[in-house]
């Protein structure tokens, strides 16, 4: 039988799972929320002179959770794209066109005829990534869906002047509201109620410089949040280490430059002493920023092939507990990647914390579930677990998403938990496509369905996506 | 269409095992004497060695197969020691069939290291009077003396195309699909020989429609094998590297990919990128040099981005 786990119904992603409902509860951005309600209310009594507004601001900081907040406090339906879908001439004819001026259909296919004067919002995210070469079109045809809708319309964008640049004729049309970077001690705050809804404890300076490093976005503070609480307790100032945290970035970086720009393979190992790094950490700063100051491919190769040396070194140290092969492992990683090049690098080239670690913490919960679900599928059809996500994890997902009846059996026969399958569906465990899924089951579930129900509302899945 | 077509029409006797009939004939007279050796399979994926041991099961103890059968999977497994106990276990649960013993199929055998299989080897002993083990390999080589010794060696075939065809033809008539000459040809070719394969494009291809023609096929067959490692190999050849790294972590990290996986389907696919003949065999050795070192070395994707370095060798970046 399916597992009705509860902490399976919850989002996994943090940022998702703490999206504020209400615009009261979306931090910061008091005038541009107080514009955006004004604009809605006279969406209440008839049709304002500008029927879309355009949310401009940096990523991050509560765009389109205000969005989604607004259409949830006035009781509207929503329909979202977003940058990812196909955002030909077409698509958005098909749906922003007809939504807009016949009728409007929930979320989970109903139609609702407009006269019936339900409003559904439409939110097209990521506005200023409309205007690519594929997107040919795109632009005339949302100009002329402003000109023509009965829905209010919000665009999201990080870049309003590149928008604006491409199309006075479109930019005319919008209400702009800006909405800034929030300020430190509000995510501080806001990181504080979220440790605390998740019963972790913390010192006060860790959540403070994770607030601090965000630069006002929170979203990636939260995600960092997120990162760190991974399998702690306590969140403390130490654990933000595998953040590559700033103050981290200021010890490290001008090392960094004296291993890739100089020239002297005895200075590049002692200021491998100086840092106060284990090698397997230091390797990723230097592995992330060999591309950033060797762009000629013959250093690029060299450096590249003295770091897989200390690499191969570092897999000894692991598999023998002999840790004298560490010294080796340092020689490759700093003398060797320095030895890459035959002239010294000038200038000044951007750096970056190692990306990796950080990526592979926040994809962790998405690769386990990945895994339980090739051993399950491995384990039905008689074949190993790397074959299947090799060969066969793409087909089965297409055809999961495809056909309503493979869904079903599938769900059944392999047991199927709704976090596996809401990542073939590419969706949320708690979106309707999920639930329904299992709702022929017993009764016992109908409390937890309900309280689903409301969340539901927050999670608008944008059609197109099926 | 809501089963895996791999098990829909995965036989259930051994005569229906497709192209592999010298093999299944003496399996068949094990059946017939109710007696068996250990076996080993060896031979190519998706040529029907987990199929014929499974159909070799249901003959010799019909509707009692489940419980007389066992299924590891040795690359799946935490060591050999974890094998060790499930086997012991499972031979030592009493339920002994009317044969006499129970079998033990296990699955990519030659993913063990000879130190693992020589305690492998140890453990068929021990259970020989009431377990048989069929082995499972891609090449027997990889398999240590004295199992093979103790083990009557079967190899099976690359499926024939010739079969492939009747193998798709089969299953068309059963699912009452069109399928165009181009569509057929197309999936044999792209089956290589592998009916799991073939099998699996098929029902992508019929997913969309009963009518399947070449671009169908090719439709799915970019659904059932993405193009991805492909487009990663273009992209070292001309992109700066950070976008070649972006790419790189896509597949590692979003599409789940080991790094064995990658390395394996860069080799394979390099022969679909055109390039210099002379420069292709010189990224092959990179390629096994990369391979080579990530067995020891303890970051994958620090391996694959030096091996991708390599890619951009004559190209002005």
């Amino acid at each position: 039988m399916p597992s009705f786990d509860n902490d399976e119904n919850e989002p996994t992603d943090w940022t998702e799972k703490y999206r504020p409902t209400n615009l009261d509860e979306v931090v910061g951005n008091g005038d541009a929320k107080k514009k955006l309600v004004r604009w809605a209310n006279k969406w209440g009594k008839g049709k304002p002179k500008k029927k879309a507004v355009i949310l401009a601001g940096k990523a991050g900081i509560g765009k389109t959770s205000a969005a989604l907040a607004l259409a949830n406090d006035m009781g509207w339906e929503v329909i979202e794209m977003n940058a990812s879908d196909q955002r030909n001439r077409e698509a958005i004819q098909e749906v922003v066109g007809r939504s807009s001026t016949e009728d409007t259909f929930s979320p989970d296919g109903e139609f609702i005829p407009y006269r019936e004067g339900k409003r559904t919002l439409i939110i097209l995210d990521e506005a200023d990534n409309i205007f690519g070469k594929e997107d040919f079109g795109g632009v005339q045809e949302i100009s002329q869906v402003i000109s023509q809708t009965e829905q209010p319309i919000v665009l999201i964008a990080n870049d309003y002047y590149s928008l604006r640049r491409r199309s006075r004729n479109l930019s005319d049309k919008l209400q702009k509201i800006d909405f800034k970077p929030l300020n430190k001690p509000d995510i501080a705050v806001l990181l504080r109620d979220i440790c605390k809804e998740e019963r972790i404890g913390y010192d006060v300076d860790a959540l403070k410089a994770i607030a601090d490093r965000s630069d006002g976005d929170v979203r990636s503070a939260i995600r960092d949040l997120q990162s760190v609480a991974i399998g702690s307790e306590h969140i403390k100032m130490e654990h933000l280490d595998v953040l590559g945290y700033r103050n981290r970035e200021a010890e490290i970086f001008p090392s960094l430059r004296t291993i890739l720009q100089g020239i002297d393979p005895h200075s590049s190992r002692e200021v491998m002493f100086e840092i106060n790094e284990e090698p397997r950490n230091l390797i990723t700063w230097i592995d992330e920023n060999i591309p950033r100051e060797y762009t000629g491919s013959e250093e690029l190769i060299k450096g590249f092939d003295s770091l897989s040396k200390a690499d191969v070194f570092l897999g000894r140290v692991y598999s023998t507990q002999y840790y004298r092969f560490w010294s080796y492992a340092t020689d490759f990683m700093s003398a060797g990647v320095t030895l890459a090049k035959k002239h010294p690098h000038h200038g000044f080239r951007k750096y970056a914390f190692p990306t990796w670690i950080r990526k592979m913490t926040a994809s962790k919960s998405k690769r386990s579930i990945r895994y339980s679900l090739s051993k399950k599928i491995a384990k039905y059809t008689h074949a190993t677990t790397d074959r299947i996500t090799m060969e066969v994890l793409p087909y089965f997902q297409h055809l999961f998403v495809t056909d309503i009846d493979f869904r079903r059996n599938m769900v059944d026969e392999l047991e199927l938990n709704r976090g596996e399958a809401a990542f073939l569906l590419s969706t949320d465990p708690s979106s309707k496509d999920v639930i329904s899924l299992y709702q022929e089951e017993p009764m016992v579930e109908t409390k937890v369905e309900d309280k689903k129900e409301k969340k539901e509302k927050k999670d608008q899945k944008s059609l197109l996506e099926f | 269409m809501e089963k895996i077509w791999t098990e829909k029409y995965r036989p259930h006797v051994l005569d229906d095992v497709y192209g592999q009939e010298r093999v299944i004939d003496r399996l068949k007279a094990y059946v017939g004497k109710g007696t068996l050796p250990h076996l080993l399979f060896a031979g190519p994926a998706g040529t029907g060695k987990t199929t014929s041991a499974i159909a070799l099961s249901k003959e010799m103890y019909g509707d009692q197969w489940k419980a007389a059968f066992f299924e590891l999977n040795a690359s799946d497994e935490r060591g050999i020691d974890v094998i060790r106990n499930k086997i012991k276990e499972y031979a030592r649960t009493t339920t002994i069939s009317q044969r006499g013993f129970k079998i033990i199929f296990m699955d990519e055998a030659d993913s063990l290291t000879s130190e693992a299989q020589a305690a492998l080897r140890r453990t068929m002993e021990k259970y020989s009077n009431n377990c048989r083990f069929i082995l499972s390999c891609n090449y027997s080589s990889k398999i240590i003396d004295p199992i093979q010794s103790r083990c009557a060696v079967f190899r099976f075939r690359h499926i024939t195309d010739e079969n492939v065809q009747r193998w798709i033809d089969h299953i068309a008539a059963e699912e009452d699909l069109n399928i165009s000459e181009e569509a057929r040809e197309m999936l044999v070719r792209l089956s290589e020989g592998d009916l799991r394969r073939a099998t699996n494009l098929l029902q992508i291809s019929a997913s969309t429609t009963d009518d399947i023609t070449g671009e169908v096929v090719r439709e799915s067959a970019n659904i059932a094998r993405p193009q991805d490692i492909e487009d990663l190999i273009v992209s070292a050849m001309k992109d700066e590297f950070v976008v070649v790294r972006k790419k790189l972590d896509k597949l590692l990290i979003e599409n789940g990919l080991s790094g064995g996986d990658i390395i394996k389907q860069i080799h394979k696919s390099i022969y679909n990128v055109p390039m210099d003949n002379w420069m292709r065999m010189k990224l092959v050795e990179k390629i096994g040099e990369a391979e080579f070192r990530m067995v020891q070395g303890s970051n994958e994707r620090i391996q694959l981005e030096a091996l991708l370095a390599h890619f951009a060798l004559d190209v002005d970046r």
